[in-house]
């Protein structure tokens, strides 16, 4: 939405964040984490919603989070305002780090980071007037006289676009579109500089979409606001933000610039994301980069890179270098049933009957092969995994199997998160080993996948 | 290329190929102690064997409740106060409920919005699949968990027999939509009606449910009606488009000529307001004012009031649905005084509220025959007003 040149310090090394660094930088981010701590009976794994991310924010610049459901952006924006207190890392607000505010100084500091809530019917409360909606923040912080303050929300009714007159009305009395305007009104009453909004229009229908973000895109030019706009609809985030980020399992994969993220994407997660986007043109050529199983759980995520377990790209090793795409496919296809069931098979009841041997995890192999690689040729080389595949799957179960598999097919993607290369002049990086000196790239025919 | 993808289409209709589901005049109604939904508000439609045709609208404009009513599925206060909605011929409106189990599922299936909801959380996906086998294939035993198992294997889960065993909460939610169709295609349906089967999931699922259903339509010629409020989702899957306003269709056509040259301002509002449709440009477009409820039968053109390109007569005509130009072949019709566009404003005004002339004049595929419109009966404006 600013008309902010991020590019003019294209030549910055910038390992750890994408954007350039200045003195304009408002928010910095760095090796964030933000676990939940779980009390299951199997296990007690933490599950990572954010699990170490670094980037900068810059002052009056809108920056988009994008991501499947799940991926951790709530979680990353609900930290970013203190919501959520995080596990490790540091947030530096203009400079000082808020990342350990408590008490007093969190409450104080709160009056910097607003947030904006996705859904408008649930966010408010609803034996509340509006007016006393939006004056809670002036309340609690007892900003001025309750004059000035109801006079400061009768100006907040304005500047979003309702009349003063709403001041008495309850909210079920209004719109969706209306309710969100309720929504930025109380966050805006403390005259933030940063605001956080968090799916702001996903529960709108399209033309009061429009509205909204002519709104947002108003007061950001009028009161100097920095953004965070969080969305899964990747057609809103390029039209409304300067840079983006685009998230998978806690994890930035790719951050930079708007347009050049959309016209040239570095990731292959981004490339997923972005060719799943229905273009409301019928006459779009459209090329579609399948995704093969689930996301994995953030409790227990790859170890390598986190797109690894289904990203159509992955490294090949050496050794395989001469086998058929579409072979490569199928042992990635095989890999992704063995690790679907192997998370259907982490069940108390089946450990029960796997120890008194009433569930042989090998019965069925013979289906899985025949469905897997019943239509291709299989050279030796590859059956003989297969076979001792079985054999791990019969006495460790499908844990051993999966370690065997990776053993043999796996590569760097399965064993070490990529670190964020520079990919272009503007600053952007992507997680991707692709982007190594060392190992071709996506785009260079010998090794990189074609989009099938 | 427009005209390629219209072409076979218009054909259809000129070889007088019967309609698959022919929907005419058909009007719900709930009545609260407050005051009646006219939801939908006599709406017409065709679907051809093979095709899916796109229904698209914003939130209350009356989609869904068209899907329900084609399917018999109105609960009271909800009623289906007038119109028909003929399959192969057979009225289906006025059925009952025994009557109407024939055709759902064996010939008419639906898939919804929420597939957990649709799932019974209690018994496997097998059992679930197997049930509808049972009903509708009359398998049984083995046979029906092989069959079961090819289903789930056709909507792409992988380690389909052991899939069988798992419960919905097992399944992710790209999976559960896959088992709900598996499940619809059990029955073996000739009509797929889909109500926002991809809202609640992600876009990379989305997209792999949308190329899952194309698949199955392809393999299976089977008939689809997509509801949606998604334009990107309907550019994508339809092959003919319905853009619904406040319970009436106010535009139907091919895809690629409604994308291409939108021609009700609604439409074309609604088009413009989409971001993805339009990412360079600084400001998205609005249409101004929200969309009324109708709480009575339409009398005028219910867009009238947020229209920029209102005339004098739009407050008391109620458009009837005509082509862009007299003399089109019918497949690009809009209820709007501003068509045909190849007339004078005064005619166009007149033949808006008379209604048969236009019909007359242009076979309408819609109109067997100048039938009588009732609305236009009740609905006698004072005097005409030019501008």
């Amino acid at each position: 939405m600013s008309e902010q040149a991020h590019s003019q310090t294209g030549a910055t090394e910038a390992p750890t964040a994408g954007a350039a660094t200045d003195d304009e930088t408002l928010i910095a981010v760095e090796n964030l984490k933000t676990y939940y701590e779980t009390d299951g009976l199997r296990s007690n794994d933490p599950v990572k919603a954010v699990d170490g991310v670094s980037f900068e924010i810059e002052r009056g610049e809108t920056l988009g989070l994008v991501g499947e459901s799940g991926c951790g952006k709530t979680t990353l924006g609900r930290t970013l305002v203190r919501l959520e207190t995080p596990t490790d890392g540091q947030v530096s607000f203009d400079g000082t780090d808020v990342s350990t505010l408590s008490g007093d100084d969190l409450k104080a500091w709160r009056q910097n980071a607003q947030i904006v809530f996705q859904d408008p019917e649930s966010s408010m409360n609803d034996r509340l007037t509006v007016g006393k909606i939006i004056r809670e923040p002036l309340d609690s912080y007892e900003w001025k006289t309750p004059r000035e303050r109801r006079a400061r929300v009768r100006e907040l009714l304005d500047l979003v676009g309702l009349r003063s007159e709403h001041y008495y009305r309850y909210p079920h009395q209004f719109s969706g579109g209306q309710r969100q305007r309720i929504g930025i009104a109380r966050a805006l009453a403390l005259n933030p500089d940063f605001v956080v909004l968090d799916e702001p229009t996903s529960a709108l229908d399209v033309s009061v979409q429009a509205k909204i973000l002519n709104l947002l895109e108003d007061l950001q030019d009028e009161l100097g606001l920095t953004y965070l706009l969080i969305a899964h609809d990747l057609s809103v985030v390029r039209h409304a933000c300067d840079r983006i980020a685009v998230m998978y399992l806690g994890n930035i994969m790719e951050i930079g610039d708007t347009e050049r993220l959309f016209t040239d994407p570095a990731n292959p997660y981004t490339r997923t994301l972005l060719s799943a986007i229905p273009t409301p043109d019928p006459t779009a050529d459209r090329e579609r980069i399948p995704l093969r199983g689930s996301p994995p759980s953030p409790q227990d995520p790859p170890s390598g890179c986190p797109f690894s377990t289904r990203c159509p790209m992955t490294v090949r090793p050496e050794e395989w270098d001469d086998l058929s795409e579409e072979l490569w496919d199928r042992i990635d296809l095989f890999r992704t049933v063995l690790r679907e069931r192997a998370r259907g098979a982490d069940t108390l009841g089946t450990r029960v009957r796997r120890t008194i041997g009433l569930d042989d995890p090998a019965a069925d192999f013979e289906e899985i092969r025949e469905s897997t690689f019943g239509d291709v040729t299989v050279p030796e080389a590859v059956a003989v995994e297969v076979d001792e595949t079985e054999r791990r799957l019969a006495d460790g179960g499908e844990p051993a199997a999966l370690a065997y598999l990776q053993d043999r097919f796996g590569s760097d993607c399965d064993t070490n998160l990529p670190a964020a290369h520079v990919v272009d002049d503007s600053g952007r990086t992507s997680r991707c080993h692709h982007h190594r000196e060392d190992v071709a790239g996506l785009d260079e025919p010998t090794s990189a996948r074609p989009d099938r | 290329m427009s005209d390629a993808m219209a072409a076979p289409r218009a054909k259809r209709a000129d070889d007088d190929i019967e309609p698959l589901l022919a929907v005419e005049e058909l009007r719900t109604v709930f009545y609260t102690d407050k005051e009646e939904i006219h939801a939908v508000d006599g709406i017409d439609f065709e679907v051809y064997p093979g095709e899916t045709l796109g229904i698209v609208g914003e939130s209350g404009s009356g989609k869904s409740v068209t899907a329900r009513s084609i399917m018999g599925l109105i609960k009271s206060p909800g009623h289906i106060v007038g119109g028909s909605v003929r399959y192969r011929g057979e009225n289906l409106v006025g059925k009952s409920d025994a009557e109407l189990r024939a055709y759902r599922g064996s010939d008419i299936a639906m898939i919804f919005q929420d597939p957990m909801t649709s799932l019974n959380p209690v018994y496997t996906v097998g059992n679930q699949i197997k049930e509808a086998l049972e009903l509708h294939q009359d398998l049984s035993g083995s046979e029906a968990t092989d069959e079961a198992a090819e289903l789930l294997e056709s909507v792409n889960i992988p380690d389909a027999r052991r899939r069988l065993k798992s419960y919905p909460h097992e399944f992710s939610g790209g999976m559960r939509q896959r088992a709900l169709i598996a499940m619809a295609l059990a029955c073996d349906p000739d009509l797929l009606i889909c109500d926002e089967p991809t809202t609640a999931l992600d876009v990379t699922t989305q997209a792999q449910i949308l190329d899952l259903l194309e698949e199955i339509q392809r393999e299976r010629d089977l008939a689809m009606i997509f509801i949606t409020h998604d334009m990107g989702v309907i550019a994508e899957i339809a092959d003919r488009v319905a853009v619904m306003y406040a319970g009436e269709i106010i535009e139907r056509a091919p895809v690629e000529p409604l994308f291409a040259d939108p021609k009700h301002p609604y439409t074309r509002g609604l088009l413009e307001s989409i971001p993805g449709r339009n990412p360079h440009a600084a400001r998205l477009h609005t249409i101004e004012g929200n969309v009324p409820t109708a709480t009575g039968p339409a009398r005028s053109c219910r867009f009238a009031p947020r229209c920029p390109k209102a005339l004098g007569g739009c407050e008391r005509i109620r458009p009837a649905a005509v082509p862009v130009n007299e003399g089109d072949d019918g497949n690009h019709v809009v209820s709007c005084l501003l068509y045909p566009e190849n007339r004078s404003e005064e005619w166009r005004l007149d033949a808006h509220e008379s209604q048969e002339t236009i019909d007359d004049a242009n076979n309408e595929p819609r109109t067997d025959g100048g039938h009588e419109n009732e609305p236009a009966d009740g609905d006698k404006p004072t005097e005409v007003t030019d501008e």
